[in-house]
């Protein structure tokens, strides 16, 4: 379960009785936090510092600013273009490109393996992050080599949303993340996939086209108003009232 | 992070690439000049101290990685280098485009507008004179104003300098560079120039204080805070109001004497305006460009097969059109196209003509004899 | 090279009210010399003298206004004795043309025998030249300059210094020759069919040798007839033409006609558009106008100018099938190579 609290700057320090302790784990530092050794944990954001107990980890929630890619993070990317052996993928505006192999992709060989032109878009997961080094995608899970959903995305509409939203939106748990358009919309009946990149983008799919531009401004709507349940349930009832 | 913290990132990994080519300096064509490594004159160039002790710690992490994983060294190592690492914008994807043509058959835009809806505008002052800040859905423009007592142009005695400047600074987008013009750059300040400055909004002639020696030089300046599709309709409105705000210092010209009061001796005066033009943008989408769309967002702009620019004031006079391009679209439409917009311009046009009232009541304390008042306000 | 005077055959229904009036005036001028001087039939019936003081008149208050409109051109003659308040009489313009007249087409193409293609363009007193190279490989600098735009054309514009009135000094930054240069290129790059050259480029370089007005219009036939020389596939002509109105911006006049095809003298007076449009069509590729005009003029203007490029094509179409059958004359292509010819060449072969 995760707790917040704990507003926090960059450098300062945060109180060791804060920090979750697990006989058996290792704490798991998450992103905005960094490992200064010996032994002192700084955030290098200002936000809210969260903890998991049962995970044993400690992460800083904060919105804005640029996309750091972090390994296991699940992006969408927009390829560039292909060389070599690898695809050329956008996953933020303005950062150098990272890259995605050929074969990075479901049971395939090199003759069987996607064709994306430039200007396509791809779900990956970021393989390798390390800050001095061009990021890797893959869109197969090494130890199983399944794609488990990742791959190239057809059709469907692009919505770009803040950081933070797009964190909240890949929380398993909906008293966390407080994000309850998607389920309210669900519920409307409106058909739609979405799949969420934690770069930012947020994609909608599946339905009619309607459909899908009502899934995203409610999305944009929330995010660029801040949105609480209540307030999200207003914008999703205000949103149907339209459409018929 | 920093931008320059960004910069010496990739630099630092384009370096880091360089090294691991066996040492082969990279081939000049392939390095952009704005690259610290060759270019020492760039503001954001480390000193030659810091490049080499960079040079240390490229060497050192080169080694690193080896020793981690020789095979992803070998990966890297047939990567080619990028031609220019120049930050680019991010173009939109085939998904996207394909979703917006589309949507747009079938009557949809992606956020929820008719076709010929213009999303909110909103129109502010700031404490000065003279400063106004546009937002049309989520551009932001500010423009600010000011004057100066200069010598006139020796071919024009009569006539008062008046200027307009556009920028659009790395605030807006990493891919805009100050001191380079880019073409969305030079053709927003034409726009402007066209329709506010040709269009004689402004009388110049006012501006003279003594022929062929003193005079006004107004200029406006353009700051892009934010870019979010159909900046030349958003400009022209803050560069319009800005104008209408401002209030020049009071003058008085006795023989060869000019005075030019502060705001305390004599109250500021407005420019002598003479019409108010505001610009309209179509964009135009089909495989004729047979839909015609108003105010269209970043990206829709992206989609655009061309576009169409007409310049009004609430009159009825065009000031100036400008389709510069694009695919062809029928005559007729580009007149339709005129009409709408001739309705869009009275709106506009009324709403600064409320918004600068407004500011103006907020304004008035009673005028001079309620600032020279000697008594305190009284407690009632 | 006149193009015969003919009422305008109006695409637009709307316009059909007032094409029916210049029509009819003209008419009635041609029965005579003498008739020259008579008053048109719309006319206020006033006596000619007082007519003429009362539009003198009109047309002074006209131009205070319209000096401070064009008051940084760059060649602006302090007196500038145009007098358009004649026109309303006899139907002549300043160089002697009707409304719908254009002035003398002459081009040349294949005039820069070391290029890929050549043209050589006046309209009138306006000379332009235009040099195509290409297509040719996408140098690495161009590709990442214009990677958003993937533009194929690139154009060049440099006006020589002793092509207008006033000796100017070239400027490499001039804005509006840039905003020229990247209104040619945006309305060629769609007729030319660029999905046959990826990663190419065809550089276009229009100089400037003479300027009297319709300086934007000559540029882009000039481009047109280079394309069509160096052989790049496009889907029809771009051709364009001035057109303007011989009304100042005061709403009542009512009188006015619109004019085509302006010469530079009417352009510093009178309010006018640069029109290009693809082909024989009625579609406009581009439409620029930078003088202050009532909208309700606007339609006329147009559809003078999008007639006018109709003639335009004709012009330029009879300048390309006369070199082409030329040099099929002379042995200078091998039978069977169309140079930018259609079915005439065709059925020549056989």
């Amino acid at each position: 379960m995760a707790e917040e609290g704990l507003f926090v700057l960059p450098g300062d320090l945060i109180d060791p009785s804060f920090i979750p302790s697990h006989p058996k784990k290792p704490l798991r530092l998450g992103p905005g936090l960094r490992h200064i050794p010996p032994n002192s944990i700084l955030p290098t954001v200002s936000g809210q510092v969260y903890t998991d107990n049962r995970k044993n980890s400690i992460w800083v929630e904060y919105n804005g600013g640029r996309y750091v890619p972090s390994t296991n993070d699940q992006v969408i990317g927009q390829i560039q273009r292909s060389a070599g052996e690898h695809y050329y993928v956008n996953i933020a505006p303005y950062a150098s490109n990272a890259v995605l192999p050929h074969l990075a992709f479901e049971g395939v060989t090199k003759k069987t393996r996607p064709q994306l032109n430039p200007g396509a878009l791809v779900y990956a997961r970021v393989a390798l992050a390390h800050k001095h080094m061009d990021v890797e995608l893959e869109c197969v899970s090494p130890s199983t080599g399944k794609a488990d959903g990742l791959g190239p995305l057809v059709d469907g509409m692009v919505f770009n949303v803040s950081l933070g939203l797009a964190r909240r939106l890949s929380m398993s748990k909906k008293e966390n993340s407080k994000v309850i358009v998607l389920d309210l919309l669900g519920d409307a009946g409106l058909v739609f996939e979405v799949v969420v990149g934690r770069n930012g983008r947020v994609w909608i799919g599946g339905g009619s086209v309607a459909d899908t531009v009502l899934v995203g401004r409610a999305l944009t709507q929330t995010d660029e108003e801040d949105h609480g349940p209540e307030a999200q349930k207003n914008v999703v009832r205000r949103l149907l009232s339209e459409r018929k | 992070m920093e931008k320059g913290t960004v910069e010496l990132q990739v630099w630092h990994q384009k370096f880091l690439r360089y090294l691991a080519c066996e040492g082969s300096p990279p081939a000049p064509g392939r390095i952009s000049s704005r690259d610290p490594l060759h270019d020492k004159s760039s503001s954001h160039s480390p000193s030659s101290g810091a490049s080499q002790s960079w040079f240390a710690i490229g060497i050192a992490l080169i080694f690193s990685s080896f020793l981690k994983s020789p095979d992803k060294l070998n990966s890297e190592t047939q990567i080619p280098l990028p031609a220019v690492n120049m930050p680019r914008e991010a173009e939109i994807s085939t998904n996207e485009k394909q979703f917006l043509k589309t949507a747009l058959t079938e009557n949809v835009r992606i956020d929820g507008r008719l076709f010929e809806q213009y999303r909110p505008l909103s129109l502010g002052f700031g404490e000065e004179f003279g400063v106004a800040e546009v937002e049309l859905g989520k551009t932001r423009i500010l423009a600010k104003v000011s004057a100066e007592v200069t010598v006139p142009y020796a071919d024009r005695p009569f006539d008062g300098i008046f200027q307009i400047v556009t920028e659009l600074s790395p605030m807006v987008s990493p891919a805009f560079e100050v001191n380079r013009p880019t073409e969305t750059e030079v053709l927003l300040s034409r726009l402007l120039e066209k329709t506010v400055r040709r269009s004689g909004a402004l009388d110049t002639e006012s501006l003279c204080l003594m022929a062929g020696k003193k005079c006004w030089a107004v200029r406006v300046d353009v700051h892009v805070l934010s870019h979010d599709g159909n900046l030349v309709d958003a400009a022209c409105v803050a560069v319009v109001a800005a104008l209408r705000h401002f209030r020049k210092p009071d003058t008085s010209v006795e023989g060869e004497m000019v005075t030019v009061y502060t705001a305390a001796e004599r109250e500021p005066t407005p420019l002598s305006w003479l019409h108010s033009p505001y610009c309209v943008t179509w964009s135009f989408y089909g495989e004729e460009g047979e839909m015609a769309l108003l105010d269209a967002s970043w990206k829709e702009e992206q989609v655009q097969v061309a576009s169409f620019t007409v310049s009004l004031n609430r009159h009825g006079e065009v000031c100036q059109i400008a389709k510069l391009g694009g695919v062809a679209v029928d005559a007729v439409l580009l007149l339709k196209c005129t009409a709408g917009a001739t309705v869009e311009v009275k709106r506009i046009s009324e709403m600064v003509d409320q918004k600068l009232e407004e500011d103006a009541k907020r304004r008035d304390k009673g005028g001079l004899m309620a600032e020279l008042r000697a008594e305190n306000e009284r407690e009632s | 090279m006149l193009a015969p005077a003919k009422p305008i055959n109006c695409p637009l229904a709307s316009c059909l009210a007032w094409s029916a009036c210049p029509t009819k005036k003209f008419t009635n001028c041609s029965d005579s010399e003498l008739s020259l001087f008579r008053l048109p039939p719309s006319a206020p019936v006033t006596t000619p003298s007082t007519d003429t003081i009362n539009r003198f008149d009109l047309y002074l208050r006209a131009t205070s206004v319209l000096d401070s409109v064009f008051s940084h051109s760059p060649a602006r003659n302090v007196a500038m004795p145009l007098d358009t308040s004649t026109y309303s009489m006899a139907l002549l313009r300043v160089d002697g043309r009707r409304w719908n007249e254009l002035r003398r087409l002459h081009a040349q193409i294949r005039t820069q025998s070391a290029s890929d293609g050549s043209s050589y363009l006046e309209m009138g007193h306006t000379k332009v030249l235009c040099v195509v190279t290409g297509p040719t490989e996408k140098l690495a600098s161009q590709r990442m300059a214009s990677s958003s735009s993937s533009s194929l054309l690139d154009v060049n514009i440099s006006i020589a210094g002793f092509s207008s009135v006033d000796r100017k000094r070239p400027s490499r930054t001039d804005k509006r020759v840039s905003e020229m240069a990247f209104t040619v290129q945006q309305s060629l790059n769609k007729a030319v069919h660029a999905a046959i050259f990826p990663n190419s480029t065809i550089s276009i370089s229009l100089t400037v040798l003479s300027q009297d007005g319709s300086l934007l219009a000559s540029l882009f036939n000039a481009a047109t007839l280079a394309l069509v020389d160096a052989g790049i596939p496009m889907s029809d002509y771009v051709t364009a033409c001035t057109s303007g109105s011989t009304s100042s911006y005061a709403a009542a006049d009512d009188a006015a006609d619109p004019l085509l095809d302006l010469n530079r003298q009417e352009e510093q007076e009178l309010p006018f558009l640069t029109v290009a449009t693809l082909g024989g069509s009625d579609r406009v590729c581009a439409l620029v106008c930078e003088s202050r005009v009532q909208v309700s003029r606007l339609e006329g203007m147009l559809a003078v100018g999008v007639d006018g490029c109709k003639q335009v094509r004709t012009l330029l179409d009879r300048v390309i099938r006369e070199r082409g059958a030329k040099m099929i004359e002379e042995g200078a292509i091998a039978r069977g190579d169309v140079v930018g010819a259609g079915d005439e060449m065709d059925t020549e072969e056989d």
